[in-house]
């Protein structure tokens, strides 16, 4: 199972993230042995600022252990055994809102307020793609959940209109790189034997086209490649500011396989 | 004529017929045909009821002009007076066939009573001592003139029902109210007509008119619940009543369903002409750019919904508002050095204490202090309710709730680096 790792902070949005994380967890539950990570700085030189002679810089590395871990088991409901702190975040999927904004290294989710995945009904999971490959590690993140929830898939393309093409159909407009690039999404879920469906369409502004599409279908989660030749006006920064849907934002250079 | 043509033709018929004044104005042209027919025939046989019934349908071709009259007048554009138009005028034409309707169908069923008792002299003459009952009419027909009346009868029903159909479907495809009410009016006397075809066959084969009053009594049923479902139509929309409990329920569940909507306020639906109106708060904590996108989700559920539940246009009314920020004041002792902060264990451990505007559960502005020399005094001054150390003692300071900090992080406890 993938390994699920929340950031530990003690806001409204920190507490959501941990909720969320921890219903994604049941969710995607293979087995009793699958734990929520938690991932907390330990903060070794704060500690030994404030130890003194009757509170060693250990007791209160221990006292902050038990005290967040007994926070998270009482908000998620998790036995403390099911509860992993770690100071490790680079793999797996990170759940934070902060997170997302400032670490296009990691796989971030950014649960956008909502406490759970599909605490509001089933919907689908919407990967956007372009004429690059950097889509399809964010492909094979989706149809994995999708399939081990039961979801379609659903893969959003907004092209620019090519003005030699007289059709008015959107497809009609694609290039032929991003033609490539569907027809392996296809292959993908095919083998994966997962619902999918494709919607193409020619947006004024390709992150509202991708937040309207996901709205218009009730979509759950985005599922959002980074790309690592993009300098200025990143896609995936754009949809994350204003997103009511939560955006699983995945690195340029993310470890899954293809 | 080419095929082509023909073809041409054909569609602009049909486009001609599927328009409600082309409609009315057929709706016009039947109810002349049958009112100059039965006042003909009825006067050429003495039959009081043929007569009457021909006068009723002179009588409807008056209602149908000024139904003409109200679609016109409910097509014209908005202006600054009437921002909705002036669509609900159609309603007053559901109120009115409404209460024509069941004013009729009180007189069939009483006319119907009236035949079931004149086959029993005694009940007559005893209801006739203290109720006003109407004449009894009984129907005159000679065999010679059966084939007209039949004729006559039998052509009114079907046209009656032939017109009705077309004239509801055009008036919901338009969006008419006062066309689908006239249609269902012109179904009525379909009804009321086929009862009297009744009566005539009863007489000519089985000698057995009485066949068609308790038939009558059914009918008059019949219509009474039209005229009803007519008048409650038009009341409730004139009077902006709700468009109905199922259907707000069914927009709430849908709306709660959409991404970033923490709860609803207010909810207010109501109709005008076949547009459905509905205004509604909409509760979330997002801030504006994602509200953007929030309410272009809802108002494509909402007209989805509203489309397919039958309403030819929607407008959407929607606010945002935040939840209750619950604000109230805390503070952390911290120790403060270079621009470095730490909470810390203790009181005597703290050089500086800082106060926190809590809002909606998040720390929104916060301000560091020296730390005072009487601290549960200053604490009390600042309406502080939550005194934060990482080894907090209970009871330390008087009248404010100590509590031990989870960590000692000020990042991890919402304190950003700009505190200061």
């Amino acid at each position: 199972m993938v390994k699920i790792t929340c950031a530990f902070r003690r806001t409204i949005e920190g507490r959501l993230a941990i909720s969320f994380g921890a219903d994604l967890l049941k969710l995607l539950s293979e087995g009793p042995n699958d734990s929520l990570y938690i991932f907390l700085n330990q903060g070794s030189s704060e500690a030994a600022e404030i130890s003194s002679d009757s509170l060693s810089t250990a007791q209160i590395l221990t006292e902050q252990y038990n005290r967040v871990l007994a926070e998270v088991a009482q908000q998620t409901g998790l036995p403390s055994s099911k509860i992993i702190l770690t100071d490790q975040d680079n793999d797996g999927i990170l759940i934070d809102h902060a997170s997302a904004f400032e670490r296009a290294d990691l796989d971030v989710l950014y649960p956008s307020r909502e406490k759970s995945l599909l605490a509001r009904g089933s919907g689908p999971l919407l990967v956007p793609f372009g004429d690059s490959l950097s889509a399809l590690p964010a492909a094979n993140i989706a149809i994995m959940l999708a399939k081990k929830l039961a979801l379609p898939v659903v893969f959003y393309h907004t092209t620019w209109i090519d003005e030699s093409q007289p059709s008015t159909k959107a497809e009609d407009h694609m290039c032929n790189g991003a033609r490539q690039v569907a027809a392996l999404l296809k292959a993908t879920a095919d083998v994966a034997a997962v619902q999918y469906n494709f919607v193409v369409e020619t947006a004024d502004d390709v992150a509202e086209g991708i937040l309207q599409c996901s709205l218009r279908q009730s979509v759950r989660l985005i599922v959002m490649p980074r790309s690592a030749k993009t300098t200025i006006g990143c896609y995936v920064n754009q949809a994350l500011a204003k997103t009511p849907v939560p955006l699983l934002a995945v690195a340029s250079k993310s470890g899954r396989p293809l | 004529m080419t095929e082509s043509n023909s073809k041409s033709l054909v569609s602009k018929f049909k486009a001609l017929l599927s328009s409600p004044f082309a409609t009315m104005w057929l709706v016009v042209a039947m109810y002349a045909v049958k009112a100059v027919l039965k006042i003909g025939l009825g006067h050429e046989i003495n039959s009081p009821m043929i007569t009457g019934d021909g006068f009723h349908n002179f009588a409807d071709i008056l209602e149908a002009l000024a139904v003409l009259l109200v679609i016109w007048v409910s097509r014209r554009p908005t202006s600054d007076d009437y921002p909705f138009g002036k669509k609900n005028i159609e309603f007053f034409t559901s109120l009115a066939i409404g209460s024509a309707l069941l004013v009729m169908s009180f007189n069939f069923a009483l006319q119907s009573l009236v035949g079931i008792i004149s086959y029993f002299p005694a009940f007559d003459s005893a209801f006739r001592h203290f109720l006003p009952l109407p004449i009894y009419h009984p129907l005159v027909m000679g065999s010679g003139t059966f084939g007209s009346v039949f004729a006559l009868t039998l052509g009114s029903v079907l046209l009656s029902f032939a017109v009705s159909r077309h004239q509801i479907k055009v008036g919901k495809k338009s969006g008419h109210a006062s066309l689908v009410a006239d249609g269902e009016e012109t179904a009525s006397d379909g009804r009321i007509e086929l009862i009297t075809l009744l009566g005539v066959l009863g007489e000519y084969f089985f000698h057995a008119p009485w066949l068609e009053y308790p038939l009558g009594l059914l009918v008059a049923a019949v219509i009474a619940r039209t005229g009803w479902e007519l008048f409650m139509g038009g009341f409730q929309v004139l009077l902006q009543h709700s468009i109905g409990a199922a259907h707000e329920n069914e927009m709430k569940r849908r709306c709660l369903a959409t991404v970033g909507v923490d709860d609803l306020g207010s909810f207010k639906t109501f109709q005008i002409g076949s547009t459905a109106v509905c205004m509604l708060t909409v509760i979330t904590e997002h801030n504006t750019s994602t509200i953007a996108q929030i309410k272009y989700g809802l108002e494509h559920v909402l007209k989805s919904y509203l489309l397919e539940a039958g309403f030819k246009d929607c407008e959407l009314h929607l606010k945002f508002q935040k939840p209750e920020p619950q604000r109230h004041r805390v503070a952390f002792g911290v120790i403060a050095r270079d621009n470095h902060l730490v909470i810390a264990a203790t009181i005597d451990q703290s050089s500086h204490i800082i106060i926190c505007d809590v809002e909606h559960g998040d720390i929104v502005r916060s301000k560091q202090e020296p730390k005072p020399a009487n601290l549960s005094e200053f604490l009390k001054q600042k309406r502080v309710t939550q005194f934060y150390l990482f080894q907090a003692q209970a009871g330390s300071q008087a009248g404010v709730q100590s509590v031990p900090a989870t960590s000692f992080q000020p990042s991890i406890l919402g304190l950003n680096n700009k505190t200061k």
